[in-house]
């Protein structure tokens, strides 16, 4: 069982991997130009960008505000996500498609059209708890995939291994944490990080609903892009791109597993 | 404070002092203690704009009236929208948008009439910036034409038409208000008539904008994005753009500039209105006032390079190659508002008209 | 296979609680998973837990979101005054509008293409991917899993403006193609290609991730039967990995069609808004022509458009995966 990867494949995957890599490559190199203004190719060297990105406190307020808000909205979500997908895979739940095209739906409505009718409703409901409605607007978008990915791997746990253990003596408990759990985990994890990256890269909620204080990142650059379309731009991008590279080693490190990888 | 812009319009014009002068001191010795402990949120534009009014209109006013004003970045249809969702249940108590939206808002009764009793700043309002007391311009920047400082730029509009100009052209797209203007353009070029007439003639010029199909090379939503388009060359010239958008880069070394054919330019207005129902409108009316003094106006316009709507400002010649100013100055340069009532209530139609010739 | 003809509205989950694995009980494996399941009712109770489990998120989205939603789609039927003020009464003009012209008919078909081909090409470039994580070393699995998800977390703006450096006259793709000796390289920004290479870039680890751990529960000692037994690697994979993964590709597919006919800021800046999807039409009428009405209007008709062709083609994917793991046998 050692290498199932053939070396036609690696080079596939490769050029794969290269073509998603080339369109994020260019933001790097967009980044050092030593020009007020972007220019490809990159002229000059300079890190200027990084250090000004770096010290502006707008840019940090609103980076930490989506870490907050995405950690937030990750939590609820697969609080509420997987006992859903549980009750929605284990058990013979009565109205099953209905609660299904409920679930899903979001996914197939316009987020411009979500963010719209949300911001009405809590006008209407007299709200002014901005980061409440944040959470829950974000919450709304990033549920179905947490449910998708938890019901996939459900779905997929292969009973047989229910079976053996519960043969051998194991109660429902130890069968839970013992068998399904490993299972599952992958799934979870992988529903997690959707749900992060979803609510972090929201842009079309977040328009309607945030505020000056409660100013997420994606609505931060747009207010740079419109203040000139310089590199620094690039250079946040640059940084959300490493971001997002810590995140998942950081993630790894953690749960001690590859994502979508399962031992067998 | 290290921000990009704003470090490299130091350059041009201003220093921090220069800056805080004017803001501070007329109002340094004035107690209102009324407003002391309140709290307003207004929504603002992103960009340059936006930027000094965080970082130093909302601050000494806050300093002055010990109270808290919350702004949100925004842009004028999205504030719009913002204000229509939360209508009877307002969460907002003044909103920046372009004078486009006023009549817009006027309609749907989202705004009211600025009390010209407690707004003293307004005695030095041109009145053609007054919209009837439903609000005020606080910045006018022109739209015109813009190009790759490697070409020269036609001295007509007509001209684009030509063959030569096969692919070259940005065009903003109709999400945009500048598309209205290149309309009105379209149509003034077909009938020969002046901005003022050929507004009311787009319906029949829709063949003409068909026309310069070919050499449109796409339609552009982000004015900066496309200004740095312009600078590398990608193409030649971009139709209608608002001067605020492109002479940031100009100002810092880029090769594009603007241009100003025969035919005119146009006025792009942006305007403070006071929300219907606003809450804590005393302080809402008072923050208003403030945006119209003297030298809040001259700091403001100095730093995003757009014209006061008010008079006796005084600029530098440096300034004063980016805008158009005082009144007499816009009129020189044919500074042209359109019918906006006439024209919102036929945009969706010609919106359509649009996607028809561009989208299919 | 009665139970995975049966589909839930469009997804793979086994409606009625059955799972695939079930039906090996069927076939003889082992009544144990009865067992287990009767172990498990009795840890659980009865169907009530079902509807307990599944009633918090249910209760979440109907409140957030089916009831703003489904009241903003209302507004599509009231009438509107010209600036578009909502006004009282009771209209089919917005649908009328909708149909009368043939530019919205249009801009559907495309819609559909741009998401139809989407879907493909995603499906293409992710088998591999989702191979090299599942079957390939942890360090091959955690470089691929990274590098699909980069793009996801760059934002729509930046990310688009890399794919223009690349796609422009000047660009690299030009540069790369003017050398292997393409005299003319054709320029894709600004048409409708630019659009699709762009979906498919971002919405790939929608496609790749469902794959990986679909392909992650295949049991190995098939696949090497199956080369034991003389079929090359193809064949393992047209007889093997392809029919069993079809629930995870299933659940891509769907992500990704329904994702990719949505989006509206990639057909605006790599399309140079030349290829408009109705994604871009809402977004113009809401943001720009304060037409929430017909905004909702378009909206509705995406919907139902998503909805019908998730349905046509789960009804494609579940028929066929009937017919692979019955020849399988």
């Amino acid at each position: 069982m050692s290498e199932t990867v053939s070396p036609i494949l690696r080079i596939v995957v490769a050029i794969i991997l290269l073509i998603v890599v080339a369109p994020l490559v260019v933001p790097f190199l967009m980044s050092i130009s030593d020009t007020a203004y972007i220019v490809f190719p990159p002229q000059g060297f300079t890190l200027k960008w990084y250090g000004e990105v770096l010290a502006n406190p707008e840019a940090q307020g609103s980076f930490l505000f989506s870490l907050e808000l995405a950690g937030i909205v990750t939590a609820v979500s697969l609080v509420l996500g997987i006992p859903c997908a549980v009750g929605l895979t284990r058990f013979r739940t009565p109205g099953q498609d209905a609660i299904l095209a409920v679930i899903l739906s979001p996914l197939i409505v316009p987020l411009i059209v979500t963010g719209v009718a949300l911001l009405q409703l809590f006008s209407m409901l007299g709200s002014r708890a901005t980061m409440l409605q944040m959470v829950i607007g974000h919450t709304v978008i990033c549920l179905p995939y947490v449910i998708r990915s938890v019901s996939a791997s459900f779905v997929l746990v292969n009973r047989n291994l229910e079976d053996a253990a519960a043969i051998l003596g194991a109660p429902p408990h130890v069968v839970a944490t013992r068998v399904i759990w490993p299972q599952v985990r992958p799934g979870i994890l992988a529903g997690g990080v959707f749900s992060f990256i979803v609510s972090f890269d929201d842009y079309p909620i977040s328009m309607w609903l945030a505020d000056g204080n409660h100013f997420p990142i994606p609505l931060y650059l747009y207010t740079v892009i419109e203040r000139s379309f310089d590199p620094s731009i690039a250079a946040i991008a640059s940084l959300m791109i490493l971001f997002a590279l810590l995140l998942v080693l950081v993630i790894e490190k953690v749960f001690g597993v590859s994502l979508a990888r399962m031992a067998s | 404070m290290t921000n990009i812009s704003r470090r490299s319009f130091n350059k041009l014009t201003l220093g921090a002092t220069a800056l805080a002068a004017p803001l501070a001191a007329p109002m340094g010795f004035v107690r209102n203690s009324w407003a002391a402990g309140k709290e307003i949120q207004i929504g603002i534009w992103g960009g340059s704009q936006g930027e000094f009014v965080k970082k130093e209109i909302i601050p000494a006013f806050e300093k002055d009236f010990g109270c808290k004003v919350t702004p949100e970045e925004g842009f004028t249809l999205a504030n719009v929208g913002k204000m229509r969702a939360t209508k009877d249940n307002p969460k907002y108590s003044v909103m920046f948008i372009d004078d486009v939206a006023i009549p817009i808002c006027k309609a749907e009764g989202l705004i009211e009439q600025l009390p010209k009793d407690d707004m003293p700043a307004l005695a030095n309002l041109y009145p053609r910036f007054g919209f009837d007391g439903w609000g005020t311009a606080l910045a006018i920047s022109v739209a015109s034409m813009f190009h790759n400082t490697s070409v020269t730029p036609p001295a007509s509009y007509a001209e684009l038409w030509k063959p030569e100009y096969a692919g070259k052209l940005k065009l903003v797209s109709p999400k945009n208000t500048p598309s209205v203007f290149f309309l009105i353009v379209a149509a003034a070029v077909k009938s020969g008539k002046p901005f003022a007439e050929a507004q009311y003639l787009i319906d029949d010029s829709f063949d003409k904008v068909a026309e310069l199909k070919p050499n449109i090379m796409n339609l552009f939503d982000n004015g900066p994005q496309a200004a740095n388009e312009i600078a590398q060359g990608q193409a030649d010239i971009g139709l209608l753009e608002l001067s605020k958008y492109i002479y940031p880069y100009t100002a810092k070394g880029a090769p594009v500039t603007m241009s100003f054919p025969s035919e005119g330019s146009f006025a792009g207005n942006n305007c403070q209105v006071l929300v219907k129902g606003a809450p804590n409108r005393d302080v809402a009316v008072a923050f208003m006032n403030r945006m119209l003094e003297t030298g809040v106006q001259k700091a403001f316009s100095e730093y995003a390079l757009t014209a006061p709507p008010v008079s006796g400002i005084e600029f530098s010649a440096e300034t004063l190659k980016y805008l158009a100013y005082p009144v007499e100055e816009m009129d020189k340069r044919g500074l042209f508002t359109p019918d906006w009532e006439y024209i919102n209530a036929r945009r969706s139609g010609w919106t359509e008209k649009m996607n028809a010739i561009f989208a299919v | 296979m009665q139970s995975v003809e049966k589909t839930p509205l469009f997804d793979t989950l086994p409606s009625d609680g059955e799972t695939p694995a079930r039906d090996d009980a069927r076939r003889g494996t082992g009544k144990l998973s009865l067992m287990t399941e009767a172990a498990w009712s009795k840890f659980s109770g009865t169907r009530h837990t079902g509807l307990l489990l599944v009633a918090p998120a249910l209760v979440f989205l109907g409140v957030w979101f089916l009831w703003p939603v489904l009241s903003m789609i209302v507004t599509s039927l009231s009438a509107h005054t010209v600036d578009g003020v909502t006004v009282q009464g009771f209209t089919f003009e917005n649908y009328i509008r909708l149909f009368s012209s043939d530019l919205y008919f249009r801009i559907l078909l495309r819609t559909v293409r741009v998401a139809l081909l989407t879907s493909l090409c995603a499906a293409i470039f992710a088998y591999p991917l989702a191979l090299a994580i599942a079957r390939g070393g942890p360090s091959l699995a955690r470089l691929v899993t990274i590098t699909i998800l980069a793009p996801l977390l760059v934002n729509v703006v930046i990310r688009s403006y890399g794919w223009q450096t690349i796609l422009n006259k000047t660009g690299a793709l030009a540069w790369a193609l003017k050398l292997i000796g393409v005299a003319n390289p054709p320029v894709l920004l600004y048409t409708e290609w630019a659009v699709l290479i762009a979906c498919v870039h971002v919405y790939l680890p929608f496609m790749v991730m469902p794959l990986a751990s679909a392909i992650a529960r295949i049991d190995r000692t098939v696949e090497e039967a199956a080369s034991i037994a003389g079929a090359s690697r193809p064949r393992v994979f047209m007889r093997v990995i392809l029919p069993l993964s079809l629930p995870g590709l299933a659940v891509g597919a769907s992500l990704v069609f329904s994702l990719s006919s949505a989006a509206y800021v990639t057909p605006q800046v790599l399309g140079g808004n030349f290829s408009p999807l109705l994604g871009t039409l809402i977004e113009q009428q809401i943001l720009t022509l304060n037409d929430w009405s017909f905004g909702a209007a378009i909206s509705t008709l995406l919907i139902a458009m998503v909805l019908a062709v998730n349905l046509v083609f789960l009804k494609i994917v579940n028929r066929r995966f009937a017919r692979w793991t019955e020849a399988g046998r």
